[in-house]
């Protein structure tokens, strides 16, 4: 049997007995955050390269599956993500039993976890942003979650990978004419120029970055975590394996410059619009989206730094953004919604919520004490020296994002605006009060992570070139 | 040329997506959607074998189908009354094809015939985008397709862009978001005349077409709970409290 077969198989076969179960909250939470954290350790300690025998079974890991027209491959540059995709699951589906994330999160975050994982897989390269677009389309049910009203959040996440998937089958159609007249640049740079068209619709940076604050202002927060993490990290992976696998792209785009401008004006310009917002879940958005663009500046910043800051600004975001979705989650089911009038007081009934809320949410913005501040002080060391101006609009935005919160706090701290807000279940507060430690110690022992940083950049180097 | 994939059939794709976009009454709309759907898979002939081109028909007709029951079910025509996409009372032109409110407009005693504000601009917008096409149809290569081809793909992205920043209804997003899919679609059945990418941007398109069938449902329920329990239509899902208890 082949290990991307496995590794794409058992969510969806987990999927079909969680839908039967999605009435029971806690049990088709349970099996769907078994089956997630099962895949991860599987992926984590079963490499490519691994041959495992498993009850009636050979598993081969590293061995490839032809599906409609693409192959399926477990790879050591996709192994990583494929582990963080399963992990991320697992935590979002064990919180989203304790404070429903609404009945058809626990099966069709299993399909989209598989949808996903697929993108991680497939090759070539260019049909994972196709992937993605089936991976929208499905994400509208988990998005909306059954709330009538608007539906801004779930048609916008929808609208994104539905526009860019289309640029990279003409690109790769364009790649397949190579060999037909080798010396013609025409068909090069055409692929380059349709490529970085999708990536502008794929990244969701400003100015197309409309879907993020809709997305964590209108979809359950563990989901907007979900979709928001796996989201970005398969676009940032398909980005990376491109280069590597086509690295005449940047003959034709100066990558890094992009990503630097790009990055700095998502950065101040989320910032700006922080500072005014009303509502925690758009706030958190935008503080989000904040993050975003720092990373992009790091990865902007090019070899040899580039890479693993930016993973390990990404593992950062990782925790910040589940903090913050935790907190969110608690706070407007208990207080019934998300905007500063409402959650008034709340601080005083949930504690743990609260900081958790505010340490996700600061975390994005790089404040001291959180996960997020070794991240983002490295970069705005990096980049003061390459780009001062750059520097200072990154802070400007920082400061942007602290204003917004601390305006949050002011509110969270004020008087009780519903006195029948109820306490906040002890499991989600353990959970969040876990979470909330490990982000301090993350904070204050950031070598901790320089090992898995280097693993995983270094599987990401691994992506083989392809020769046309 | 055969009649039935020449260059009326493509004046009649552009002329169906352009009504998509400024018609006001949303069962026209549809209408001109499930159309364009048929006269695609026409000319859809010229690039592929029948029976994949047929594909197309039935994607098309199916999701026509599946809108136009949504939107019946939660009496979309009756939700949007008074209201245009900005919130503010609807004005039409013609009561057949661009009033669907103007019992509304007598009932408040405004004077009737009355111009469309929503309908004027949209058909400015259409207007501005054609002038555009016409001004830029010069520079316009796509490889591989046929150059009539190549303009009824072109139109159909630009009304499905127009259709999408026109709107955040689900309705109109979704009708321009397959409008922009078909004219890519038509594009790459010139590009890869097979049948696993027939198959698979077809099925995208079904995934899509319920996708927004179910927005349209979420939209049109809100604020009317009375309706769902009058339709006999369960709650589209637990809420957070039925899901602790």
């Amino acid at each position: 049997m082949a290990g991307s077969a496995f590794v794409l198989g058992l969510p969806l076969l987990a999927a079909a007995l969680v839908y039967l179960l999605r009435r029971w909250a806690p049990m088709a939470a349970t099996v769907s955050a078994l089956v997630a954290a099962a895949l991860a350790w599987m992926v984590w300690h079963w490499p490519p390269q691994a041959t495992v025998l498993l009850p009636g079974r050979v598993l081969v890991m590293g061995q490839p599956v032809a599906l409609l027209g693409q192959e399926l491959l477990l790879t050591p540059a996709g192994q990583p993500l494929l582990v963080f995709t399963c992990a991320l699951a697992a935590v979002c589906f064990l919180y989203a039993g304790c404070i429903s994330q609404g009945r058809s999160f626990f099966p069709l975050g299993l399909v989209l976890l598989s949808l996903f994982n697929a993108a991680l897989l497939t090759e070539p390269l260019t049909r994972a942003p196709l992937l993605l677009a089936f991976a929208g389309a499905l994400a509208v049910y988990v998005i909306q979650a059954g709330r009538p009203g608007s539906t801004r959040g779930a048609l916008r996440w929808l609208l994104f990978p539905a526009l860019a998937f289309p640029f990279f089958l003409v690109a790769a159609w364009y790649l397949d004419q190579v060999p037909l007249n080798p010396d013609d640049p025409a068909p090069f740079a055409a692929a380059a120029r349709l490529m970085a068209y999708g990536f502008l619709f794929l990244l969701m940076a400003v100015p197309l970055h409309g879907a993020v604050p809709a997305l964590t202002a209108e979809a359950p927060p563990l989901v907007s975590a979900f979709l928001l993490l796996s989201h970005n990290g398969v676009v940032l992976y398909l980005l990376n394996a491109l280069l590597r696998a086509y690295p005449w792209l940047v003959d034709y785009h100066d990558v890094s410059r992009w990503l630097l401008w790009l990055g700095l004006i998502t950065a101040g310009w989320s910032g700006l619009l922080a500072v005014g917002q009303r509502e925690f879940g758009r706030l958190w958005g935008y503080a989000s989206l904040f993050d975003f663009g720092g990373l992009l500046v790091a990865l902007g910043l090019g070899a040899p730094v580039g890479l693993p800051l930016a993973t390990s600004m990404f593992i950062a975001r990782a925790a910040a953004l589940v903090l913050g979705a935790m907190g969110l989650a608690t706070l407007r089911h208990r207080a019934q919604g998300d905007s500063f009038q409402r959650a008034s007081g709340a601080a005083r009934r949930l504690p743990w919520s609260v900081a958790a809320l505010l340490a996700g949410g600061l975390a994005l913005a790089g404040f001291p004490l959180t996960v997020g501040f070794p991240g983002h002080w490295t970069l705005w060391q990096y980049l003061s020296q390459q780009a001062p101006r750059g520097a200072l609009l990154l802070l400007l935005g920082a400061a942007g994002v602290i204003v917004g919160y601390l305006r949050g706090l002011q509110a969270l701290l004020g008087p009780l605006h519903d006195r029948e807000v109820e306490r906040e279940p002890r499991l989600a507060s353990g959970l969040a009060a876990v979470l909330l430690l490990l982000s301090l110690l993350l904070c204050l022992r950031p070598q901790l992570l320089s090992e898995l940083v280097s693993t995983v950049t270094a599987a990401l180097a691994t992506v083989a070139r392809v020769r046309l | 040329m055969p009649l039935l994939t020449g260059p009326w059939v493509v004046a009649g794709v552009g002329l169906c997506a352009a009504l998509m976009v400024v018609l006001a009454d949303w069962r026209l709309s549809l209408l001109a959607f499930a159309a364009q759907s048929v006269l695609l898979t026409m000319l859809s002939t010229r690039l592929l074998p029948l029976p994949w081109a047929a594909l197309r028909m039935l994607v098309g007709g199916l999701v026509a189908v599946l809108w136009f029951l949504s939107a019946r079910w939660v009496r979309w025509g009756r939700l949007r009354q008074g209201e245009g996409e900005t919130g503010r009372p609807r004005l039409s032109l013609s009561p057949r094809l661009l009033i669907p409110l103007s019992s509304r407009l007598r009932w408040r005693g405004e004077r009737w015939p009355l111009l469309s504000t929503v309908t004027l601009q949209r058909l400015l917008a259409v207007g501005l985008a054609g002038l555009l096409f016409f001004r830029l149809q010069g520079r316009l290569r796509l490889p591989v397709l046929p150059s009539d081809l190549a303009l009824a793909s072109t139109w159909l992205w630009l009304m499905g862009f127009l259709a999408l920043a026109l709107s955040e209804e689900p309705l109109r997003a979704g009708l321009g978001l397959l409008t922009l899919s078909a004219g890519f679609q038509l594009f790459y059945a010139a590009l890869e005349p097979a049948a696993t990418p027939v198959g698979l941007l077809g099925s995208l398109d079904l995934l899509l077409g319920l996708a927004i069938a179910y927005l349209m449902v979420a939209r049109g329920l809100a604020g009317r709970p009375h309706l769902a329990r009058r339709l006999g239509l369960p709650p589209l899902e637990g809420t957070s409290e039925e899901a602790d208890r």
